[in-house]
């Protein structure tokens, strides 16, 4: 149950910036830049809806796969839970990029 | 100089910093699948641009930014006519960028290896598809009386575009391996050296193909055969010294050298392009100017004082960032090895 909590606290950002951005570009419909041009009027004359639709496409695709990976690599960081182990802290030292030792070596 | 002017010639400095900057982090990308023999090497080579990458990819988007701003016809002519050819060049930056943060985060070796070719590819298309948008660009596109830009496969594809394609991508990878010479210690340090003493002989062939070609379809030497011809000796020049330092060893100076070799490659293109912005293979009456292509005398004059106010600061974080970052990158001690 706690666990479910933190899987849904770290997807509801993403679900918000989402969601503000459709509210935007949506919202202004049926405007391009508000009062001035309508999206119809906007459309490249010379960009074919092959390529529209190529680009469309290709977008979508990889940002699927991006997504896919970020939730994979997001689960794999909270199954490790909230605690440091020690190694770890002290390679954290070792490699701290603002340390003296970092610009000295 | 008007205001026109001014910023067409910003325009070809925010280039010149993007390929200066830009190009050897691609060469380094390129370097990757070239130079090294182990995974720790892969790394080292990643670690000598890890810090700087996303900072220099910023001068093409305010190249791109600048551009849309100055020149709101040539903005619009440019990135509508070159849609198929930007849209690639996006999904490889996008793609390598997420490689340089996914590549360590992989825990199998397949893995690892998809995000490194995706590192190599990304870091081998975009200056590739640069070159030949820009070389197709000056030779000349389909561009109608409305600046409507109508090109096919065969006016992005002709032997001077590929050629140009093929030059950008080489000074990118030799001004690379002239950074990984000057920034690291190893064995990467002397293959890196060794590559880029041979390449340079590739590179005389390719510039020589590029400089005939220019001649062939642009009418550059027309335009101005003075400057383009001066242009050109220095860029054979620089690349003479830059080969001769390689050999010498002298790693700071051949970096800097292949730098200058990829700001001269801007400055030719944008000076054989003035007053013009983009070229019109249909009728010269269609060529688009800076005049006819800019944006108002306010948004100019606007845009040129937040250009004084926050070009300096921008600048000096950038130096501070590779001053900061100025020690030799060495190989890590790898348990895997």
């Amino acid at each position: 149950m706690v666990s479910l909590c933190y899987g849904i606290t770290i997807a509801v950002p993403f679900v918000l910036n989402t969601a503000g951005w459709l509210i935007t570009e949506l919202g202004r419909y049926p405007w391009t830049v508000y009062g001035v041009f309508t999206i119809e009027q906007s459309v490249s004359p010379n960009v074919t809806p092959g390529g529209v639709l190529f680009s469309l496409i290709s977008f979508v695709s990889i940002f699927v796969i991006l997504a896919a990976v970020l939730i994979v690599l997001i689960k794999r960081e909270w199954h490790k839970g909230p605690y440091f182990s020690k190694s770890i802290d002290e390679q954290a030292v070792l490699i701290d990029p603002y340390g003296k030792e970092a610009l000295n070596k | 100089m008007n205001l026109q002017e001014l910023w067409f010639v910003l325009i070809a400095v925010l280039f010149i910093g993007f390929f200066f900057l830009e190009g050897f982090d691609f060469g380094v990308g390129m370097a990757t699948r070239l130079i090294t023999k182990s995974r720790a090497e892969r790394d080292q080579l990643v670690r000598t641009i890890g810090p700087f990458w996303d900072g220099n990819e910023v001068w093409l988007l305010t190249a791109g930014g600048a551009i849309f701003a100055a020149f709101p016809h040539w903005y619009a002519t440019l990135f509508s006519g070159y849609y198929i050819p930007l849209v690639i060049v996006l999904l490889a930056l996008i793609i390598r960028g997420v490689s340089f943060e996914f590549r360590n985060k992989m825990i199998t070796e397949k893995g690892r290896n998809v995000w490194d070719w995706g590192l190599f590819i990304g870091s081998l298309l975009p200056p590739f598809l640069l070159g030949v948008l820009f070389t197709s660009m000056v030779k000349g596109m389909p561009i109608d009386a409305n600046m409507n830009m109508y090109a096919g496969f065969l006016d992005y594809i002709s032997l001077y575009s590929i050629v140009g394609g093929v030059a950008v991508t080489l000074l990118c990878l030799l001004h690379g391996l002239n950074f990984i010479s000057l920034r690291t210690l190893g064995d990467v340090r002397e293959r890196a050296t060794a590559l880029s003493k041979k390449l340079y002989l590739l590179l005389y062939a390719g510039l020589a193909a590029f400089a005939l070609l220019t001649f062939l379809y642009t009418d550059f030497f027309k335009v101005r055969p003075v400057v383009i011809v001066a242009i050109l000796a220095l860029i054979v020049i620089a690349s003479i010294i830059a080969h001769y330092s390689v050999s010498r060893k002298k790693e700071a100076v051949s970096f800097a050298l292949s730098g200058l070799t990829l700001c001269l490659v801007v400055v030719l293109l944008f000076s054989g392009l003035f007053p013009r912005v983009m070229v019109s293979s249909l009728d010269p009456a269609y060529n688009m100017t800076i005049y006819a292509s800019s944006s108002s005398q306010y948004t100019l004059g606007l845009m040129t004082k937040v250009a004084v106010i926050i070009l300096p600061f921008v600048l000096a974080y950038q130096i501070w960032s590779y001053y900061v970052f100025r020690q030799r990158v060495t190989r890590t001690i790898d348990a895997a090895e």
